[in-house]
């Protein structure tokens, strides 16, 4: 889901057949990894070697990476590690004209354009990509996730904007759910307002105080 | 099979090939969007005409080069899960 939908009669490819984790370089804090691997079997492989994947959304079981990078993906973590664009280092494509595009995968471009931009949230418009290498986090010693609900979405801004100015490791992100609306020319309403809370750290620095409610 | 799988055989491995009418249908929508979506703005969706597995890049390459060889007829529709 939140991928292309075709309009016209067309060829579907279905990458979900390049599920091969080709490698994971710890001194590099990287993985490469082919486009159809899912979210949480590259997720679970990091976990045995003590590292994470730091893009967790709710379709984590059936995500993959190419589809996550092409729709540059959000997850519950992104406050702490970013989105799923920001996290990849380098790719490899198909584009339009049948030639591979493989980008160096670097942390920093220090000249010239960087290709990876022109591939991440791109929906496959501009390139099929087959392989990526992306960034790896080590696992966190301590996890909080809490939700708040606010009658107000502005409310919950206000406190999400408090969590970003007040450290590093405290990371909170605004979710609504949202239903139709019965306004003609509306297409929908917000019907909730939660905050939800995510921390990502040493247990030292009390990740359980930062997500109580204050 | 129609006239694109057949096509499409002579470029890649037919195994690769789904025909599946329940499977090209998993392909033609989109969960996310479609409550999402402006009743009035609603596209009209396609089934894809064939859907392909490729299981390297090489595959993929020749499968791309493929639609651009029949571009005129139908476009190229990248399957993605977010």
């Amino acid at each position: 889901m939140g991928g292309a939908i075709p309009i016209r009669p067309s060829l579907a490819i279905d990458l979900r057949d390049l599920k091969q984790i080709v490698e994971i370089d710890i001194a590099a804090r990287s993985a490469r990894v082919q486009a159809g691997v899912v979210l949480e079997a590259l997720d679970a492989r990091l976990n045995e070697l003590g590292y994470i994947l730091g893009h967790d959304p709710w379709t984590v079981p059936v995500a993959t990476i190419g589809g996550a990078i092409s729709t540059n993906s959000v997850g519950y973590r992104a406050g702490v590690y970013g989105s799923m664009g920001e996290q990849v280092l380098g790719l490899e494509a198909v584009l339009p004209n049948g030639e591979i595009l493989r980008t160096r995968p670097v942390s920093k471009h220090s000249a010239g354009i960087d290709l990876n931009a022109l591939l991440i949230g791109g929906e496959g418009c501009f390139g099929v990509i087959t392989e990526a290498t992306i960034r790896i986090f080590p696992k966190p010693q301590a996890r909080v996730f809490r939700g708040f609900l606010f009658f107000l979405l502005n409310r919950g801004s206000r406190r999400s904007r408090k969590c970003f100015m007040s450290g590093s490791n405290r990371r909170c992100s605004i979710s609504a759910t949202m239903k139709k609306s019965t306004t003609p020319g509306r297409c929908c309403t917000w019907s909730s307002r939660a905050t939800k809370n995510s921390y990502d750290g040493s247990k030292s620095s009390g990740g359980d105080l930062y997500c109580r409610r204050r | 099979m129609s006239n694109i799988a057949s096509k499409l055989a002579k470029v890649i491995d037919p195994a690769r090939i789904v025909a599946d009418s329940s499977m090209l249908d998993e392909l033609s929508w989109d969960a996310l969007s479609e409550g999402r979506m402006h009743p009035n703005h609603h596209p009209e969706l396609r089934t894809p005409l064939c859907a392909v597995k490729p299981q390297s890049t090489d595959e993929v390459r020749r499968i791309v080069q493929f639609a651009n060889a029949e571009k005129s007829h139908w476009c190229l529709s990248v399957a993605v899960q977010d």
